[in-house]
């Protein structure tokens, strides 16, 4: 085949500019640590690291749910074990006032503690997380107080949620959860119900749930709410069972100077064992919580894995390819010297 | 017969035109365009019967060593590369912008969306409440970003489309000229004019550099011009047709065409050209330009919609109904510089209104029977977002283009492939509403002069490229932020929420905030054949750097074999009509000893001669 004296050039030009990007290119890699360092760099791996990075930001924002909530449900525990505490109290001085070898002003003596316990619970029970938020009073949030004084029984409290409270029933504070999201869900919907998914940690409690006091089976254990056996509520507008008008009911008998009758301090028994066992599913939710961040550590390595073998670079490839080209550029800006030397028109003289 | 004195000079002469010619190859050895030449030499006389006749050498003509076949190759080789060439740079440049691996559109959106997760942990707080706002911005910033780019880039290929056509007809009148010069001297003489010749294929190369022709030789020595389909002239019978650069049908659009005179009227052809630079910034606009536009904008679209009706269906902390998060998207027409009737397309628009005249959020605080009241239950609104949902799925990256039919109908195109999509679209009720569902939206031609429009009067829609220049945040208060969902006391307690009225949670309630926190995993996008949507906003996103990465890298490829189809063909024309330096020191040595022996033989007929006269001195 016959050459002409350009091809020489435009041979050795193209050469060197073939060695010269792919140096650029590997140079890029090299200094980026990445092979996709745009999406015409690998379109359909870009896809996927597109996906594995949403994948790992949700499960890095699971995260963080997670510890918000498991802060919220750290302080509730902490305030429903005061709340046990106290009632503890209350129940060891309730058996302690039934028993006859205490007189009236004993009991009137006890009283003030009792008097005491009733601030310290109702303090807890109307206490707020640290952004002013009602703890206990379902997402009513807001309000004033979770327990707010008995519009029809003077003496008593009443929950929000309650037909009795001052200022009438908000029916909503009976339901309200906060639910926080720890995990995939599914079906990707929170439904209204108050119910949550699986896929989601509930962070509150309404009072209504943790402080009233549940029916014993036998009904003749349940206290009956009498201002220490002054007076008969009709039936309908009687003070609600919850811990505080307990604790009331308890002191008023102590102010009579009478000793309690048993149901109170049953009635004590089975409000420590309702807080308890939802102290348990608080500490069962948080269990979850360290549980789902753990799988959510354990996902995200493997996808970090998979990230990087998709989108790093190979820095010893990279590298040994590197010098490759580097070597065969140099060769070739020397053959172009060469060639440029020869020339029959050097012989003719 | 000649004797040995003429031989001698004829010989002379004719080496030392073999002289000159190899001179000149040697001296055009870098001139582009340059064939090498050839002297024709042939013998003079014949011989006839016994007698000896020869009469020395001649040149007949100097030839060039030319393959018209390589040469139409190695022009429409030419056209492929460069084609692609440019439409690497353009792409590489738009794929940094929309499609940047870091710090880009995905993130902003995530980040976006985290946000609105931490809001749902902490609804009531305004410090929580203020980061989604700033997040929001954030993301409004970058988008405003991307479309100055956008439309920069939109900008730059309208004049790169002018300043190639100029080029275009600079390189047509340079032809026209030549041709002219051409013709003569074919006419004139024998000796063709090879350098002109040269030249004149060098102008037609370099045209292919930014259109694909077609050249025609004629037998007269005229060469054609024709589009690369071989359809339309631009230069037949030596008559020039400039390409004209004028803005489309759609002025408004402000998007550059390419128009030729054709029988008196101008004709837009930029579909006919495929080849050069300007095939290549045609082709980078029709298929990067706009496709990632309308990518983005559907995922964009989806966005503001899905984030709007989620919010649509919560309530503030003030106990207000969620109202519009993001500026709801809504685009007029562009009409027709041909249409006739009196309808600009300015009062043509197309929104997301998925209930249409059922209900039409933001809603009121209260139940009533007006579009935009609450529904009269919870269930009905759940329904009517989920409807909304479930059309996004049918969003189309794509523009339309619509068509009166003079009679109060419509026809609907898909702008880009000029696809007939009309059965697609539904009409709204009540009949005559003069209202569309269509691909997810609603083309409303209620407050147009449709009663004027005539028959083919034309509108064009940018649905998806009108939310990347208008993507707003509406919002500003923290306290607008619709966290809570719907109340959960069930009042009738039949264990559904469904037939309640809708009324907001409690204060702090967070269940719409989740809800629109989910809405970054839920699959909105590009539904299926059963209407299963199939891909997630950022999935979207997704989709669009793929498809941009695919067109650079499929661009890549392309331009990297054309690249080699042209190294081939000029290394075959290289090797049959390039100059070999060292081919022509042998031609030089070989002609300066066929001189000098032919110079011999006039000296040795001149010493005979002598010879002679000195014997007859005698």
């Amino acid at each position: 085949m016959r050459i002409s004296t350009s091809q020489f050039n435009s041979q050795s030009l193209s050469g060197i500019n073939q060695h010269q990007k792919t140096m650029m290119d590997l140079q890029e890699k090299l200094t980026t640590g990445k092979n996709i360092n745009r999406p015409s760099d690998d379109p359909s791996g870009l896809n996927q690291v597109h996906s594995l990075n949403k994948t790992m930001g949700q499960l890095d924002q699971y995260k963080t749910n997670g510890e918000f909530a498991k802060g919220q449900l750290n302080l509730e525990e902490t305030q429903l074990n005061t709340t046990v505490d106290g009632l503890q109290r209350a129940r060891v001085l309730s058996l302690q006032m039934m028993n006859g070898t205490y007189n009236e002003s004993d009991r009137k003596a006890t009283a003030q503690e009792v008097g005491q316990i009733i601030e310290h619970l109702k303090s807890i029970m109307n206490s707020s997380n640290p952004e002013r938020e009602l703890l206990f009073a379902g997402s009513n949030v807001n309000e004033q107080a979770a327990y707010v004084a008995d519009f029809n029984n003077p003496g008593y409290y009443a929950y929000i949620g309650s037909d009795n409270a001052t200022g009438g029933a908000r029916p909503e504070a009976n339901f309200g959860a906060r639910y926080v999201q720890i995990s995939f869900d599914s079906d990707n919907r929170l439904e209204a119900d108050d119910q949550g998914d699986s896929s989601r940690v509930r962070i509150t409690d309404n009072g209504n749930k943790l402080f009233t006091i549940p029916d014993n089976p036998d009904p003749a254990d349940n206290t009956t709410f009498t201002r220490g056996g002054t007076t008969v509520f009709p039936p309908g507008t009687e003070p609600d069972r919850n811990i505080l008008n307990l604790m009331v009911e308890f002191k008023a008998y102590l102010d009579e100077g009478k000793a309690p009758p048993g149901s109170i301090a049953s009635d004590m028994d089975t409000a420590i064992k309702n807080i308890s066992s939802n102290l348990a599913e608080i500490g069962g939710r948080q269990n979850r919580i360290e549980n789902q961040a753990a799988a959510g550590d354990t996902f995200k390595i493997a996808l970090t894995e998979r990230r990087m073998t998709i989108e790093d670079t190979d820095v010893v490839d990279a590298i040994s390819k590197f010098m490759l080209a580097k070597g065969a550029l140099q060769l070739a800006q020397q053959m172009f010297t060469k060639v440029q030397e020869m020339s029959l028109f050097n012989y003719i003289r | 017969m000649a004797d040995m004195l003429t031989i001698g000079s004829q010989a002379v002469n004719t080496f030392k035109k073999g002289l000159e010619v190899t001179s000149h190859n040697v001296a055009n050895i870098e001139t582009e365009g340059y064939h090498r030449q050839r002297a024709e030499i042939s013998s003079n006389g014949q011989t006839i019967g016994t007698q000896f006749n020869g009469a020395g050498s001649q040149v007949d003509s100097v030839e060039r060593i030319y393959s018209q076949y390589i040469q139409n190759q190695l022009v429409s080789a030419n056209s492929g590369m460069n084609r692609y060439d440019q439409q690497l740079k353009l792409g590489k440049q738009l794929e940094g912008v929309v499609a940047a691996n870091d710090g880009g559109v995905q993130e902003f959106i995530q980040r976006f969306f985290d946000s609105i997760q931490n809001l749902a942990s902490n609804p009531t707080s305004s410090t929580t409440g203020r980061v989604v706002l700033d997040e929001a911005q954030n993301l409004e910033s970058h988008m405003g970003n991307i479309s100055t780019v956008l439309k920069e880039t939109n900008g730059q290929v309208n004049n790169q489309i002018k300043d190639v056509a100029k080029e275009i007809n600079t390189r047509l009148e340079s032809l026209k000229n030549i041709n002219t010069q051409v013709v003569s001297a074919v006419n004139l003489g024998t000796q063709a004019p090879l350098d002109l010749m040269d030249k004149r294929e060098q102008i037609v190369f370099e045209l292919s550099e930014y259109m694909d022709v077609k050249a025609y030789y004629q037998d007269n020595g005229r060469v054609d011009i024709y589009t690369g389909d071989g359809r339309l002239p631009l230069l037949g019978d030596n008559t020039l047709t400039q390409l004209k650069v004028k803005h489309s049908e759609f002025t408004d659009d402000n998007r550059m065409e390419v128009y030729m005179s054709i029988s008196g009227e101008d004709r837009v052809i930029s579909n006919q050209i495929t080849g050069g630079e300007l095939g290549g910034i045609l082709d980078f606009r029709k298929n990067m330009l706009d496709t990632s536009m309308n990518e983005l904008g559907v995922t964009i679209n989806a966005m503001v919609a899905s984030t709007n009706w989620q919010h649509y269906q919560g309530w503030d902390l003030n106990g207000n109904a969620g109202q519009d998060f993001f500026e709801p998207m809504s685009t007029a027409a562009i009409a027709s510089s041909k249409n006739q009737g009196p309808e600009d397309g300015k009062n043509i628009f197309v929104t997301f209104n998925p209930n249409s005249g059922v209900s039409e959020p933001p809603y009121t605080n209260a139940v009533g029977v007006a579009l935009n009241d609450q529904p009269a239950n919870y269930g009905d609104k759940k329904t009517y977002l989920d409807n909304a949902l479930s059309s996004l799925g049918d969003f189309k990256a794509r523009d339309y283009l619509i068509q009166s039919d003079g009679a109060g109908g419509f026809k609907f195109f898909d702008n880009s492939t000029k696809q007939d999509i009309t059965a697609d679209a539904v009409e709204v009720l009540p009949a005559g509403s003069l209202k569309y569902q269509l691909d997810g939206l609603e083309f409303d031609f209620s407050s147009a002069d449709v009663a004027n429009m005539q028959n083919r009067d034309s509108f064009l829609v940018k649905p998806h490229q009108a939310i990347l220049n208008n993507f707003h945040k509406d919002i500003t208060d923290t306290n607008a932020l619709a966290t809570r969902g719907q109340s959960p006391v069930d009042s009738n307690n039949d264990g559904s929420l469904d037939d309640e009225v809708p009324g907001p949670a409690a204060y702090g309630d967070n269940v719409n905030m989740a809800n629109m926190a989910n809405l970054a995993s839920m699959k909105l996008l590009y539904a299926d054949n059963n209407g299963q949507s199939s891909e997630t906003l950022l999935g979207g996103y997704s989709r669009m750097a793929t498809s941009v990465g695919m067109y650079v890298r499929g661009t890549e490829i392309q331009l990297s074999s054309q690249t080699s189809v042209f190294d081939q063909m000029k290394s075959r024309m290289e090797s049959e009509s390039g100059v070999n330096l060292d081919e022509e020191a042998i031609n030089l040595m070989k002609f300066q000893q066929a001189y000098q022996a032919s110079a011999q033989i006039i000296s040795t007929a001149q010493s005979i001669f002598q010879t002679l006269i000195g014997v007859m001195g005698r």
